[in-house]
């Protein structure tokens, strides 16, 4: 009966939750039933960053850096990994992802958003909506998102954003240690997270 | 064309803010050197989620081929002379064509509403239950295991509520399914409360209809013999998911919503193992699709299902003594 107890990867029962709201890992399970708006909401949460790694790819290696430009390679990007998005092990699919980043800028262009962008695997997992919004949306923008601005768009008081930022980023510490075996996270994310 | 935002939003990272709101040493030292290199000085122009994914709609695998297309619909006055006024009301078959034609032409937007999300926690039960068949199959084992505790559910919502009497009623296809196939039924180890005076009438009656009725493995566990169990409620689908209730939900909705998951394959597997072995504990009410001598001598009143517990309830009581 230990084994009862010890079950740690609870998590509400949801057959069906929204698709901002699911985890990386399950995204896939969504796909064969509306592909379209599954893999909208992946490039959603991703677009950003990667935006961050090409504008620093063009600036290092071509020594100019264009909002047209920078997108196109960012379109690239999803469009490479679009074939791949339904295939292969739902528990790697942001280190398939980042090896497509790889391929289409370089190694160094990944490693400067690496830690936040694998950092938004646990995220999809905190239970509460709200703090899972917040702290994915900080995370989206490279931790510089002004509190003012976070309260704006999601009509709340900065002392509000403050906090619910706090809570989630002390549930984000159980959800890591609570909801991942030994091993698997760093499995998850090539070791930037452990 | 790129939409650009016209109200820049000036962005800065705020190491001590940051801190201070618990973010890690590290994510915050990788978004300074990202606001070092000058990354924040562009942003994403509005529009580049709308025009990066209708560029990769074409290459996105579009597998439609399976989905049911209706057939044109005959004129419903045609249908209605033909056709004998019969109960059940829903005929499966055209149900489901119409559950699938409606999935195909729903906007997205309505597939992500809350109002659908609702729709689909309560349709959830039995579609995870039926999706067991394939399993029963392929691995010559039970489809669905559930520890039915009496203590955190009320057995009467088994028989009143829609969302338990659809889970129920998927339950009994899926055994028919297996009986067909030649596989092991649902089994339930059902936990009882400690007396027999915590029933009502109605939760009686709906059990003794629940015995009558289904087709799966039961067995009674006597509440002291429940141990850790006594405060469970499980559901275990193939080896695929467990669901759990660890407190007494205040009505079959409450209970229906508050379900939590687990999907680890190794967990799910070891719990089957340690839930078969609760035959060791319980009393043996129906099996093979065949109830129990005693449990046949029984069934059919409230007075019946009464002395049924009791002798349960007093045969663990006998092996206390």
């Amino acid at each position: 009966m230990g084994l009862l107890e010890s079950i740690s990867r609870w998590r509400p029962w949801k057959a069906r939750a929204k698709v901002d709201g699911i985890p990386f890992e399950e995204l896939q399970n969504r796909y064969s039933e509306d592909a379209n708006a599954t893999y909208k909401e992946f490039i959603r949460r991703l677009h950003q960053l990667i935006f961050y790694a090409a504008s620093e790819y063009l600036e290092r290696t071509k020594g100019r850096r264009r909002q047209e430009e920078i997108e196109n390679i960012v379109i690239g990007i999803f469009e490479e990994f679009s074939p791949q998005f339904a295939i292969g092990s739902p528990d790697k699919i942001l280190v398939r992802f980042a090896q497509v980043i790889r391929n289409q800028l370089d190694d160094k262009a990944f490693r400067v958003i690496a830690a936040l962008f694998y950092k938004q695997i646990p995220i999809y997992h905190l239970s509460d909506e709200g703090e899972r919004r917040l702290l994915a949306a900080v995370y989206e923008e490279g931790l510089s998102t002004p509190m003012k601005v976070l309260a704006d768009r999601f009509k709340m008081t900065v002392k509000d954003v403050e906090n619910g930022l706090t809570k989630a980023n002390s549930n984000l510490c159980s959800v890591m240690q609570r909801d991942f075996e030994s091993g698997e996270l760093k499995e998850m994310t090539e070791g930037y997270l452990s | 064309m790129t939409v650009v935002d016209s109200k820049k939003e000036i962005r800065t990272v705020n190491r001590e803010e940051l801190a201070r709101l618990g973010f890690s040493p590290k994510d915050i030292d990788a978004a300074e050197n990202m606001e070092k290199l000058g990354l924040f000085e562009m942003e994403p122009s509005a529009d580049l989620v709308e025009r990066t994914i209708a560029r990769c709609i074409p290459r996105l695998k579009q597998d439609l081929k399976h989905e049911i297309v209706p057939a044109e619909p005959e004129p419903a006055i045609a249908i209605l002379g033909r056709q004998p006024c019969v109960s059940p009301v829903f005929d499966p078959m055209s149900l489901g064509q119409g559950y699938f034609a409606a999935l195909k032409g729903m906007p997205s937007a309505l597939r992500t509403s809350a109002e659908w999300n609702e729709l689909s926690v309560f349709q959830g039960l039995q579609q995870a239950c039926l999706t067991t068949v394939h399993f029963a199959r392929s691995r010559h084992d039970r489809p669905v295991l559930m520890l039915d505790n009496h203590n955190l559910l009320e057995p009467a919502w088994w028989g009143h509520d829609t969302g338990f009497r659809a889970f129920w009623n998927a339950c009994q296809i899926v055994n028919k399914m297996a009986a067909e196939s030649g596989v092991p039924l649902a089994a339930c180890f059902v936990v009882l409360r400690p007396r027999l005076f915590d029933y009502s009438e109605e939760d009686l009656a709906t059990i003794d209809q629940m015995l009558r009725k289904g087709t799966g493995d039961v067995w009674w566990i006597p509440y002291d013999k429940a141990g850790p169990y006594k405060a469970l409620d499980l559901i275990v689908f193939g080896e695929e998911r467990i669901l759990g209730l660890r407190e007494k939900p205040r009505s079959p909705v409450q209970a229906l919503e508050g379900f939590l998951e687990t999907r680890d394959e190794h967990v799910v597997r070891q719990v089957r193992r340690e839930m078969t072995s609760l035959t060791k504990l319980a009393s043996n009410i129906r099996l093979g699709g065949k109830l129990s001598a005693t449990a046949a001598a029984n069934v059919g009143t409230v007075a019946g299902i009464r002395n049924l517990m009791e002798n349960v309830m007093s045969k663990e009581a006998a092996v206390a003594r």
